[in-house]
């Protein structure tokens, strides 16, 4: 990882550490147990998605290794996971995460956590962007690919944040002036992972606000076996 | 009590420090970019933290627009941020700024001595 990524991430991660440090001195000083329950509850979601784009930085270091193997995967198994396991930040952010249900098993080549790391950093980014009350996520299928997509409804994006961002996806950690509290760190994790998957990245902007943040992942020539 | 004017999109952030500050501060904050101005007119601030990215505003672009207004030379504008260590601060001194608040050390003492 290039100096200046690795600059960007301590930028990035030092953020929440902040936000760690005014929610314990908050929590020194209080006695109401409703404010002691919010302030830890918020205590450890922000550790917890601290730890989530560390790990993702580790894995990212990993790569070159090839440490993880690419086997058949059941993308809608690791939607489900990553859905539970964000669902305590949703609900502390008066969000709502719509899963497209689907039917039909849709397998690809990958590694299950790379896949849910991704998911999560794409979630995890939309949640704290969004200011509408839903964020849709859905599978489908384009030529030989599986279509994975996170949509979210917040601020519209001007166009040249929009260009700055696709223009180093992948190459340099870049913030997303429109929407400071989004990661680039987590967006440039996403797109190294889903690189290694021999899969692509990408993100439109809609003109009446948000963004769809999405990746495409070859399927698996077993998708019929399950 | 001197009154401390939050502006910060991050609502956790701003809430804990408001907080905080409650203890040597009146607090209020701001955490939309169309909502600043009318909370100033309306809180009536002695000092404005702001923070230095905060989503549809560009801080030079409010500062400018600030510097502008006469009827608001009482107001110490202080720029917050969690990389305050790697920004320069002439380059905000220039725009009428107080001080630079690094987020990583603030609390109700530290912003106290640098009134």
């Amino acid at each position: 990882m290039e100096i200046s990524a690795i600059i960007a991430a301590a930028h990035e991660l030092k953020a929440p550490l902040c936000l760690i440090r005014q929610l314990s001195l908050q929590l020194e000083n209080t006695s109401d147990p409703r404010e002691i329950k919010k302030i830890t509850t918020r205590l450890k979601l922000t550790a917890e998605r601290s730890l989530r784009l560390v790990n993702g930085l580790s894995r990212t270091a990993r790569l070159e290794d090839a440490f993880f193997q690419l086997t058949p995967i059941d993308v809608g198994s690791v939607v489900k996971d990553v859905a539970q396991e964000i669902s305590p930040l949703a609900d502390a952010l008066n969000q709502n995460i719509l899963v497209q249900k689907k039917r039909q098993k849709l397998v690809v080549i990958g590694h299950f956590d790379l896949i849910r790391t991704i998911l999560l950093g794409l979630l995890d980014n939309s949640l704290t962007s969004s200011t509408g009350k839903k964020i849709e996520i859905k599978m489908g299928l384009r030529k030989q690919n599986l279509m994975l997509t996170v949509r979210d409804h917040g601020q519209a994006i001007d166009k040249k944040v929009y260009e700055n961002i696709m223009q180093n996806i992948g190459k340099n950690v870049v913030g997303n002036a429109d929407r400071p509290l989004s990661s680039g760190l987590g967006l440039f994790i996403a797109s190294k992972f889903t690189e290694y998957m021999h899969g692509q990245i990408f993100a439109r902007r809609h003109r009446q606000g948000g963004m769809t943040f999405g990746i495409l992942l070859p399927l698996s020539n077993q998708m019929e076996l399950f | 009590m001197k009154r401390v004017l939050i502006i910060d999109d991050d609502e956790w952030f701003a809430g804990s420090l408001k907080a905080n500050l409650s203890s040597k501060f009146r607090v209020g904050v701001v955490s939309s970019a169309t909502d600043i101005f009318p909370a100033i007119e309306k809180f009536q601030p002695d000092i404005i933290l702001l923070d230095l990215v905060l989503s549809g505003v560009n801080a030079t672009t409010f500062l400018n627009e600030f510097a502008s207004y006469d009827d608001m030379p009482h107001i110490s504008i202080m720029v917050m941020s969690s990389v305050a260590d790697a920004i320069k601060k002439d380059s905000l001194t220039s725009l009428g700024v107080k001080a630079l608040v690094d987020k990583s050390t603030l609390t109700a003492d530290s912003l106290e001595e640098l009134l």
